[in-house]
């Protein structure tokens, strides 16, 4: 029977989908009597929810054409 | 964010013919990410100068990229070849890194392992209460600057193959089996790799959300 650390240990892989059938009914089992790990999981989830939320980091479109005028000059195009 | 929407085939194939603007929105989109790829591989102080040559070595090839590999796995990988290169030249006795020797190495030196030992006690369970959070949706966590401010102090400091896969796979949600070739490692140490990644961000979101500091 899976205990605390072992939901801890695998975590990502139950969250992301990569667990076997079995393996998610052990985790289902743990989880139906363990609040702490219910809490732990639903905490791991919302962060990763707020990861693919942040929003891309991108060059201003001037800092980009700096760029490419920086990389073309190198092979003197 | 994903930028792959916009990575449509209209795009592609104006980045085939060389078109300036197109290429300038690719490395708009593009530039920060691979610097911070690069930061992985090479270091800082490297990253900057390793990209602007990836990126001649991009405008090169994009009459001859065939669409084989997607094209963020495409500019990923030219940029890890930039970065192997540049370390052989800037280090003559460099070889390159088996990033699975690299990945087991950051494995075994995170921390993390104290971390369990300490927060579980012999029998599995936990030492204390797992901590409540009062901000409880991914809108009320990014809404907090100062927290988002902190969390990327802290993946910037993450080991760096742990920070190269966390930021590819839960910041720019590019597939596993992508950042499996581009990293040259295997599904388990990716995975593994990113929930170590998560973890430690974890205690940072459990730290903030008990005392509002960093």
């Amino acid at each position: 029977m899976l205990n605390c650390r072992d939901i801890t240990k695998q975590a990502s892989d139950y969250v992301d989908g990569h667990l076997s059938v079995r393996q998610r009914l052990a985790f289902a089992f743990h989880l139906l009597i363990c609040g702490q790990c219910r809490a732990f999981l639903r905490q791991l989830r919302l962060a990763v929810g707020m990861y693919h939320r942040v929003p891309a980091k991108e060059l201003s479109a001037e800092e980009a054409a700096a760029v490419v005028s920086k990389v073309l000059a190198s092979k003197g195009e | 964010m994903s930028v792959k929407p916009e990575l449509d085939e209209a795009f592609v194939a104006s980045l085939k013919k060389q078109d300036h603007p197109a290429f300038c929105r690719l490395v708009q989109l593009f530039h920060k990410r691979l610097v911070g790829f690069a930061g992985s591989i090479a270091g800082v102080e490297l990253a900057e100068d390793v990209v602007q040559e990836a990126w001649l070595s991009a405008w090169k090839g994009l009459p001859g990229y065939e669409g084989r590999a997607a094209l963020s796995t495409w500019l990923y990988t030219i940029v890890r070849h930039a970065c192997i290169a540049r370390l052989r030249k800037e280090k003559p006795n460099f070889h390159a890194p088996a990033e699975a020797d690299e990945a087991e190495e950051e494995l075994a030196n995170d921390g993390l392992d104290e971390w369990f030992d300490s927060s579980f006690k012999q029998d599995g369970h936990r030492q204390e209460a797992v901590v409540d959070w009062h901000m409880n949706t991914p809108e009320a966590l990014l809404e907090e600057k100062q927290l988002q401010n902190c969390i990327d102090h802290h993946i910037a400091k993450l080991q760096p193959m742990q920070k190269a896969v966390f930021e590819l796979r839960d910041m720019d949600q590019v597939d596993l089996e992508q950042i499996c070739n581009m990293l040259q490692l295997t599904h388990s140490n990716v995975r593994v790799l990113l929930h170590r990644a998560r973890l430690r961000l974890q205690q940072v979101l459990d730290h903030y959300q008990l005392t509002g500091e960093c």
